[in-house]
Order: C-alpha cells, then sequence, then structure tokens
C-alpha cells in the first residue's frame, strides 16, 4: 500500500516519524536554496551541508524523485528539505 | 610453585591415534569440512620437507608429495584431555586446562601431601598418555612453568631470569604485531626484552608488553585459575543413515536435550553449560559448547541456545551427542519469592498508562520502532506504536 507525503504510516496505530510536510521554499534559477519561509517567517539558507538525489519505488506507482537539501536555516537551525520533480518543496519535521 | 603438563602437538596426536597411521610417516592436519583449505599442524618429518602450519593444501602438497592428510578431530581432543583433566584432579590439584594439550596446577598443597616436588611430578606424568611425548615442568610463575614443561625441567625462583633469556623472544604473548617490531628492532631472545627499560616496552608496546615484559623477568603476578568442577551427564544418539539435513538433526537435538534434563532435574540439579558433539560421516567430528546465561533445566530454553548452532555442521552426521554440566543450583528458573522492585516499579507504570488512557481516549506514550531502517526516505524508516507496558 502506497502513501502520500505526511500521511500516517501503516495502520491506524502506527504514527509517522519524520513526515514530510509542504513548505514554501525562495530557490534560484538552478535550483538551490536561498531561503525557506516557515510558520510565516522568512529564514535565510546559511549553509547547504549536502545534497543529494534520490529516485527510489519507481517499479511502483508512486515512483519517488527528490533532490535533497541539508541545510542550516539563520540562526543555525538544521534542516532537511526536498524538492520534488513537479517542484513542490517539502521539509521533513 | 605451579607444575605444567604438556603435550606439544596434541591436536595431531590425538588425530594420528584415530586415523592409525604412524607418527614418523609426513603428516599434516587438513582443513575440516567448509574450512579454509590450510593445513594445520605436522609431524616432525613433514616439518623437515618444507611444510608448515598455515600452508595452502596445494602447496604443501607440491612440497611434500608423500603429505598425508589426516581429518581434525575435535571431539576425540576433547575427550582425551577431559580424561587428563580428571586424572591429575585425581591427585588433589586444583587444575587449569591451559589449552589444547596443556594443564597447569598448584604445587604447593600437594607437594608435602606426595614427600616432594619430584615424586608429585612423577605421579602427574604417570596421568598422562604413553607414547604422546608428555613433558613436566615447574616454576613459580605461570608463563616460565610453560617454558620449563617444553623443556622437561625444573626452574626455582633465583633461576627464571637466567633460564629464561635464551629463549626466543616468539615465545612471549605479545599481538602478531608487537612480535614485527620486536623483531624489526633486532630482539630475538626474551633475556634481551627483558633488558629493556620498562618505561620504553610501555611506550612502545603498551600493557600488553608491559605484561610480556613481567613475564620475561619472572616478576608476572599471574595465577593459576583452576576449573569449576563439573558433574557431566551425556547422552547420544547414533544414525545407521548419516543425516544431512538439519530439521531432523533439530528433532534429533530436542529429544537429547530433553533427556539431559530430565537426567539433571532427577539429581535436583540444573544445567549450567552444553557441549553439542557430532560424528561425521567422513570419519571427522565437531564440537561446539554453549554457556547458558543462567541455569536451567527447561529443555525449550537449552534448545533456543542449542539448535541455531546445527547449522555449522558442515558435513552429514553419525553420530550426535551432548554433554551438559549439570552443576546448576536446584531449582533453576522457579518464580523468586520476594518481588524484585523493578516488578513494582513496572505495575506502577503501566497502571499510569491505562489511566491516561482512559481519560484522554488515545495512545498518548508511544514507542520508536524500526519499520524500514535501511530505506532512503527519511519518513519509511521509523515510526511511533503505542507503548503497551
Amino acid at each position: 500500500m502506497e502513501q502520500a507525503p505526511g500521511a500516517p504510516m501503516g495502520t491506524r496505530t502506527l504514527r509517522g516519524v519524520a513526515t514530510p510536510e509542504p513548505v514554501r521554499v525562495v530557490a534560484s534559477p538552478g535550483g538551490a536554496p536561498h531561503a525557506v519561509i516557515t510558520g510565516g517567517r522568512r529564514r535565510l539558507v546559511v549553509a547547504v551541508r549536502d545534497a543529494w538525489r534520490v529516485q527510489d519505488r519507481w517499479w511502483t506507482d508512486t515512483p519517488v524523485d527528490r533532490s535533497y537539501f541539508d541545510i542550516v536555516l539563520e540562526p543555525g537551525r538544521p534542516a532537511l528539505i526536498y524538492r520534488e520533480s513537479s517542484g513542490a518543496w517539502f521539509i521533513h519535521g | 610453585m605451579i607444575v605444567t603438563a604438556l603435550i606439544p602437538l596434541f591436536p595431531l596426536r590425538i588425530a594420528v591415534l584415530e586415523a592409525r597411521v604412524a607418527w614418523d610417516d609426513p603428516i599434516a592436519l587438513g582443513p575440516a569440512p567448509g574450512d579454509m583449505q590450510v593445513i594445520g599442524a605436522c609431524t616432525p618429518s613433514a616439518w623437515d620437507d618444507g611444510v608448515r602450519p598455515g600452508l595452502r593444501v596445494g602447496e604443501a602438497l607440491a612440497r611434500c608429495p608423500g603429505l598425508d592428510l589426516v581429518v581434525p578431530h575435535p571431539d576425540a581432543v576433547h575427550t582425551a584431555a577431559e580424561r587428563v583433566t580428571g586424572r591429575l584432579e585425581g591427585l588433589g590439584a586444583a587444575v587449569e586446562p591451559h589449552e589444547e594439550g596443556a594443564w597447569m596446577f598448584g604445587a604447593d598443597g600437594l607437594v608435602r601431601l606426595y614427600g616432594g616436588l619430584d615424586t608429585l611430578m612423577r605421579r602427574a606424568r604417570a596421568a598422562l598418555p604413553v607414547g604422546c611425548d608428555g613433558r613436566m615442568g615447574a616454576a613459580p610463575t605461570p608463563f616460565a612453568s610453560r617454558q620449563a614443561a617444553h623443556a622437561g625441567t625444573v626452574v626455582h625462583r633465583e633461576e627464571v631470569a637466567a633460564f629464561l633469556a635464551p629463549l626466543p623472544a616468539s615465545r612471549l604473548p605479545l599481538a602478531p604485531r608487537a612480535h614485527g617490531l620486536l623483531s624489526s628492532l633486532g630482539l630475538r631472545t626474551i633475556g634481551q626484552v627483558a633488558a629493556l627499560p620498562r618505561a620504553s616496552v610501555l611506550d612502545r608496546l603498551g600493557r600488553g608488553g608491559e605484561r610480556a615484559w613481567l613475564m620475561a623477568r619472572g616478576e608476572d603476578d599471574e595465577r593459576v585459575r583452576p576449573r569449576m568442577p563439573c558433574e557431566p551427564v551425556e547422552e547420544h544418539m547414533d544414525f545407521p543413515d548419516p543425516i544431512g539435513v538439519l530439521p531432523s538433526l533439530e528433532a534429533a537435538t530436542r529429544i537429547l536435550i530433553t533427556r539431559i534434563c530430565d537426567r539433571a532435574m532427577s539429581r535436583g540439579r540444573s544445567v549450567r553449560a552444553v557441549m553439542l558433539r557430532a560424528h561425521t560421516w567422513d570419519g571427522g567430528s565437531w564440537t561446539d559448547s554453549v554457556a547458558l546465561r543462567e541455569a536451567t533445566a527447561d529443555p525449550v530454553r537449552i534448545g533456543l541456545a542449542c539448535l541455531p548452532r546445527l547449522a555449522r555442521i558442515g558435513a552429514p552426521v553419525t553420530r550426535l551427542a551432548i554433554e551438559a554440566d549439570a552443576g546448576g543450583p536446584p531449582g533453576a528458573g522457579q518464580m523468586s519469592l520476594v518481588e524484585r522492585p523493578d516488578d513494582e516499579r513496572r505495575r506502577r507504570a503501566a497502571t499510569a498508562l491505562e489511566q491516561v488512557r482512559a481519560a484522554k481516549g488515545q495512545p498518548q506514550v508511544m514507542r520508536l520502532v524500526e519499520v524500514e531502517p535501511w530505506s532512503r526516505l527519511p519518513e519509511r524508516r521509523w515510526a511511533l506504536a503505542p507503548y503497551e507496558a
């Protein structure tokens, strides 16, 4: 059974951990994040510690194609965000 | 004084006896079924032909075309070693079976009983099998005693340093890297190592090197650690047709474990350790020992510890035996009369959880569980499940 990002995992008694939530991201034309808007506040990206791409579950009806960014937001808060192939951004809670 | 009884190349001698071949022929221990194809210990005539332990089988046969390989027989080695240990304990000695083919015991309490160290060593020498080049030695420390047994002599305290000095440094119990370092420094004998300053040894070789340095000077404080007396119980089963199927072996093992437990319980004891032994169709054998976390007479618990080991047998089995040490306390595994503090705390936590759940209607306390820890998607790796007390 496939689940959309953010949906509770498995049966009703299991709750997801680090489920992704939609987020607004200001990015450069090349796709690199510059700022993240969370809770109505705009936070600048201080550093991009790592970036990688995950293509998974391509054998299912809901393939995954994500560009991950391990970033540091001001004033030093780490965060893990990704951009889907559709262009939508998500942040792992 | 510490007395050491030593039989050099003990596993090879037992395998040669089992194979009924002559010791004077070029013979070496072959690889056990399923092991790497390298040879083990070899007889002096094979050594003269250039065969060395650790050589690949093909290279050993190329060096010595007449080389005869015998199958290792760990079961027979264990039985023979146990017999020697029992005989030495029969003298009143508290014996430490040091390794295969070496036994140590303190002589201080026995010298007066036997009227002198010479008489004691003569009696201990008689406990060793005939024709196996058994050697006796005595010295004040275990390391010196073992070296004295190699030479078949008695070394008194004031002679230890002089006795050890000319021996090769490779006999010191050091890691291969440390031996390589000693060799590269040109230190060939124990005496050269003993002459080094203690601080330098500690600096270059660490604590292990310092311990070896003390041994080289005969100043170490190692003591003999005699084994705990055991109460062996043995059951076995013979198979006319060799069995190579795991479920059949497991079924036979369960039957033997049940018999062992019945015998232990009839003595009012429980099982502390189990040794599995199998004779294989190619004439070799296999052994594995299992030390139980706590003594028990429950066949299911013993089976849980033993059955996974059967998969390591590399050949069809003709005889399966289980030897157990039934020296555990009577009634092991029973409920305790007085409750432990942990139980009370756990019960109170469970009551608190029930109350929170009744008030809120939903599970409030969760436990982190692995779902797909190998997943590349973070949200699939972990999940929260309701905590059940």
